[in-house]
């Protein structure tokens, strides 16, 4: 980003004064990015400040955003009655391990339909964007049956392996190498490297922004999923967050303040996750689909 | 020039970090598989005590609910785990595993039963699996489709929804539960119109977890503040007190004189208002629609009147929005079951239960049952263990932890409110009446008729898209059409 | 302006443009390599995901309720979804939600991302702030949503009151507030993803283009038309394409704020397909219903692919 902003003014070579740096339209450019930030987070912020909340501060009127009086006893529930700290290992391990071979297997994936010539490519590549029209709802009850008779039903393997690759990250990467200059692999053709070398030393290198926003996208996706470990784990110790929060959700009284302590835990790693990668993020996709 | 930029620039630094990730990337992937084999066995081998772990630690923190019971949830829960790690291997405990849905003020009393269960005999072994209420119907029905080998031994259903089950033969025929009085004596002692819910065209599919007849709840409080002594008996009342409980400020209500959910899931607060009128969604056979029934549309045309032109009731709200407006005295009845003392509690709500207001045509709650169900599929060891269960269930003992813990009324005809010093709620969701219907139970179109026919028809009705005679005469159509597809 | 930078930027979302290699080894060679990468994701997918595409399009001609054995029934789901008005329903409001979504999203995203590639105070936070609501769940945050949207103690109702919109009876349960609200928190979710598309695409245009449009005498928004606009569209496109995808598969913010209410205003094909499959156990109409998604999803791409291809080849 800093990179960015060199760029854009790169014609003002002295060091600019207070008012130049910051002028009236920039003063109301900040102040519309503000209001949409606000608009933005609201609901965040909400449920932030609404996991502190007793029930009838939550449901008393006029309505407030900040808490009328402070309470913590919303995340002790929650850490009483679940075993938080496991489901955040599974979920992470979860989450983890289904994003990075993810990356892996659609990167290369998506190398081979971008970069190389091969009978079929547009066969395949078809074929993915088919993929990624089917509702998942649909798929669920086959896809269990197939676990099913494979005997991976409430097994760890069985949870992940159907994830270890997606259509949608291999759309994506694919788009994204179809942008990068084709000199460097040409010059490394050229001295006789293999292909798997190309991508290892030259390709993926120059992939670093659409690996993070293309993590960040698995990971937030499977972070949060909730049907699927739902149905292909069977007790809440071996479950991820979404499904031990869902417990949270009886049929006839739900504890709301409860409900959101447990959500605003289980969105905290993926915030920090966030705050790391946002650096080198918007230049994430910065080729993508535009060369 | 930017175009370059990309790759000259972050190329060298980046380069060794790409590697990097790569490496990390096949590592994870080979710990997770790792993860995955190592762990298949611990699944099988650890779920029992992994399961009943969350729970066990939740009844200790419902310190009165248990007191009786849960001596020691740590080592009763470590102990079958350890025997049905040896049973993997052969000879011991026949597994059933549990499915149940229940939360909040039910979980601790659960847990110690389940254990009790457990201590009790040696032949089988109850493994709680808690999962939410919407998606435990969800899982049934995939790993059904899976030939049931997945699933639960004995699950958790309402008895409006079995008749789905028994329709497709996916649930166990029990009649051997409640004729065979030699193993299971305690099914003897259960309410009969609790065993009559248990039963579809003469046959028994379930066994009761509970059993309750809906009442109003109402704020005394609020009630006391408007200046009523006693709760509505009849509609007419009810209109009048309506009318002082409803308060509308700066154009809109400030409390509701009722929370009448009208969702899916609350529709069952509307079936008392329209068979105390007469009338009802479909016939007591389930046979044929009664919707277009004059009776049901003067009922509805009492109703929907009152909440949409005089605002006793929100609109919209699902089962925990309203109960969220009673429990903070934003709305001052309810039409409830046992599940809103403890939360009422809570919520310092000064509460009266009282039948629902008499109709037209009489008094007639709406009788509600959890049931367990056991999937066709139970081996006979399984299903004798459901059995088991379901007898230990109903008897002296755990009725008096279920209902202690809860406020619920018993299953049994031999117990009453004077067992239970401590609760004083118990018998106020006994049954109200002897008129007492379920809703739906065994109409296998049942849910279909409720949430594809009745739903859309009364919320079109309150947002004033027509006339409650028109769009009831048009949906009673559609609902007998559902009705002949489905018999 | 300099042609061949635009030339460059031809889309690049039709296969074919992969074939650009015009040196290096032969094609055998890389065929070879291809399918060698290819093979770990295509083992996967072929298993996991078009094997259950596969039996949900056998499924799809049988009558199954999930615990019975489907029952082969020819094209009977078919000819009954013709002449379901909840299907036409579902397929009407699934039109409008994704048109709606989709369109405002991506016109919402570039504006945004417009504002936030110019240089002003507090600009981190606002990208951060943008994108946040794409990394949370929206089943949980919908939970959020209609707490604010609530009618009695909803505080977007409140302040709304204050300036005078009123939503009556409730903005998920009024006929037509309710699709106006899952929309919003559709566009509201997404946005911020769209957003950094767009930033990143915008600071890929060189410079100087911007500076001979403006020696041309060019103002800011003639500039946008003529520089970003054009060399945008291939990034639209990828968005565009994104979103439809997305949004005709709506289904989280729905189920959870209004069910598919009031009286199936709010019933897109998803929603229907787990109501009729799930509850009415209905699961061969349900993935005959999945059919016609997937139909309208791919007219729908191609007609975008076909639309800014040709917008861009003008240029």
């Amino acid at each position: 980003m800093v990179a960015a902003s060199i760029r854009l003014r790169s014609s003002s070579a002295k060091r600019p004064s207070w008012q130049s740096r910051f002028s009236l339209r920039q003063g109301i450019y900040a102040l519309v990015a503000l209001s949409l930030s606000f608009a933005f987070l609201l609901p965040i912020i909400w449920m932030f400040f609404a996991s502190f909340r007793t029930i009838p501060d939550l449901s008393a009127y006029p309505p407030k955003l900040f808490p009328r009086s402070w309470t913590f006893d919303n995340y002790t529930q929650v850490f009483k009655q679940l075993p938080f700290l496991r489901l955040y290992r599974n979920t992470f391990l979860y989450a983890g391990t289904v994003t990075l071979s993810s990356l892996l297997l659609d990167s290369m994936a998506g190398y081979a339909l971008a970069r190389l010539r091969f009978r079929g490519s547009s066969v395949i590549f078809f074929t993915i964007i088919i993929l990624l029209m089917l509702p998942f709802q649909v798929t669920l009850v086959p896809l269990y049956l197939l676990m099913h008779n494979l005997g991976l039903v409430n097994t760890v393997p069985g949870l992940i392996i159907p994830r270890l690759t997606n259509a949608f990250g291999i759309f994506f990467m694919r788009q994204f190498f179809l942008g990068l200059p084709h000199d460097l692999e040409d010059a490394a053709r050229i001295d006789g490297a293999s292909e798997w070398r190309i991508f290892r030393t030259v390709i993926a290198p120059l992939a670093r922004p659409a690996y993070l926003a293309l993590g960040l996208f698995y990971f937030q996706g499977n972070w949060n999923d909730l049907i699927w470990p739902l149905i292909m784990t069977n007790t809440v110790r071996d479950g991820t967050l979404p499904a031990g929060l869902s417990l949270f959700n009886g049929q006839h009284n739900i504890n709301y303040g409860v409900v959101m302590a447990g959500s605003v835990l289980s969105l905290l790693p993926v915030i920090l996750l966030f705050l790391i990668v946002q650096k080198s993020f918007v230049q994430g996709i910065a080729t993508t689909g535009t060369k | 020039m930017s175009s370059t930029d990309l790759p000259t620039t972050p190329g060298k630094p980046r380069s060794p970090l790409r590697g990097r990730a790569v490496a990390v990337g096949v590592v994870a992937m080979v710990f997770g598989v790792a993860a995955c084999s190592s762990s298949k066995h611990a699944t099988t081998a650890s779920s029992a005590s992994e399961s009943t772990a969350p729970s066990a630690s939740a009844s200790s923190s419902a310190p009165a609910a248990v007191a009786s019971s849960a001596s020691a949830p740590a080592p009763s829960s470590a102990a079958p785990a350890a025997s049905s790690a040896a049973a993997g291997t052969g000879s011991g405990p026949t597994k059933l595993i549990f499915w149940e849905f229940d939360n909040g003020p039910d979980t601790p009393s659960m847990t110690s039963i389940i254990n009790n269960f457990n201590k009790s005999q040696s032949k089988y072994q109850v493994v709680d699996v808690n999962i939410n209420y919407q998606t435990l119907a969800q899982k049934i029905l995939v790993t059904m489709a899976a030939g049931g080998s997945d699933g639960p031994g004995m699950f958790t259903t309402s008895t409006d929804t079995i008749s789905q089950y028994v329709a497709n033969g996916s649930v166990a025929n029990l009649d051997d539960f409640y004729s065979t009085p030699a193993s299971y004596p305690d099914a003897a002692a259960i309410l009969p119109a609790a065993v009559a819910a248990s039963h579809i065209k003469g046959h028994a599919y379930a066994i009761p977890e509970n059993f309750f007849d809906e009442g109003l709840c109402y704020n005394k409080d609020l009630f006391a503040k408007a200046g009523i002594a006693t709760p509505p008996a009849t509609w007419a009342d009810f209109a009048t007190d309506a009318n002082k409980l409803t308060i509308i400020k700066n154009g809109r209500p400030s409390q509701y004189a009722i929370a009448l959910g009208d969702q899916n899931d609350t529709s069952q607060f509307w079936q008392p208002l329209l068979w105390n009128g007469g009338g009802g969604v479909v016939s007591d056979d389930g046979k044929t629609s009664l919707l277009g029934d004059p009776k049901t549309i003067s009922a509805l045309q009492f109703w929907v009147n009152g909440v949409k032109n005089l605002h006793w009731s929100p609109i919209g709200d699902q089962g925990p929005a309203a109960q969220a407006l009673f429990d903070t005295g934003r709305a001052a009845m309810f039409p409830c079951g046992p599940w809103v003392v403890g939360t009422a509690q809570a919520g310092h709500i000064n509460l009266g239960v009282a039948p629902m207001p008499a109709g037209p045509a009489g008094n007639f709650p709406w009788a509600g049952s959890i049931v367990f169900a056991v999937p066709s599929t139970d081996t006979p060891e399984q299903k004798a263990a459901a059995e088991a269960f379901g007898d230990f269930w109903n008897n002296k003992a755990s009725q008096f932890i279920f209902s202690n813990g809860n406020g619920y009324p018993t299953t049994r005809t031999d117990m009453t409110p004077a067992d239970f010093p401590n609760n004083p709620w118990v018998g106020s969701f006994s049954v109200f009446a002897s008129t007492s219907k379920y809703y739906l139970a065994g109409v296998p179109a049942g849910t279909q008729v409720n949430n594809d026919v009745f739903v859309p028809a009364l919320d079109k009705a309150l947002a004033g898209q027509g006339t409650v005679q028109d769009l009831f005469t048009s949906a009673s159509k559609a609902a007998q059409t559902l009705l002949d597809k489905n018999p | 302006m300099s042609t061949t930078e635009i030339a460059r930027r031809r889309p690049s979302f039709l296969p074919g443009h992969s074939n650009q290699g015009k040196k290096g080894r032969t094609p055998r060679g890389q065929s070879r390599a291809a399918w060698l990468f290819l093979s770990p994701s295509l083992l996967i997918l072929g298993v996991f995901v078009v094997y259950p595409i596969g039996r949900a399009l056998y499924l799809s001609f049988t009558r199954y309720s999930l615990v019975k054995p489907p029952h082969w029934i020819g094209l009977q789901n078919y000819s009954t979804l013709l002449k379901d008005p909840a299907a036409r329903n579902a397929i009407k409001n699934t039109v409008l939600y994704g048109a709606v979504t989709t369109i405002g999203g991506v016109v919402l995203a570039l504006l945004i991302a417009v504002l936030l590639n110019q240089r002003f105070p507090f600009r981190g936070i606002a990208r951060t702030a943008v994108f946040v609501p794409f990394i949370v769940s929206l089943s949980v945050v919908s939970i959020a949503w209609s707490y604010l949207l609530d009618p009695d103690i909803g505080l977007l109702t409140y302040w709304g009151s204050k300036v005078g919109i009123s939503a009556g009876q409730g903005f998920l349960v009024n006929p037509n507030l309710a699709m106006v609200s899952v929309i919003v928190v559709g566009i509201w979710k997404y946005l911020g993803f769209y957003v950094v598309m767009y930033l990143a695409a915008l600071q890929s245009i060189p410079r100087d283009l911007y500076e001979a449009a403006a020696v041309d005498g060019a103002g800011p928004v003639r500039r946008f038309f003529t520089v970003t606009w054009p060399l945008l569209s291939n990034q639209t496109m990828l968005v565009a394409i994104i979103a439809t995808i997305t949004n005709l598969q709506v289904f989280d913010q729905i189920f959870v704020l209004t069910q598919g209410g009031p009286f199936f205003r709010t019933e897109t094909l998803v929603v229907m397909m787990y109501r009729v499959g799930f509850q009415n156990l209905q699961f061969g109409y349900a993935a005959a219903l999945s059919w016609v998604l997937v139909v309208m999803l791919m007219i729908v791409s191609a007609a975008q692919v076909a639309y800014f291809r040709r917008r861009t080849v003008q240029y």
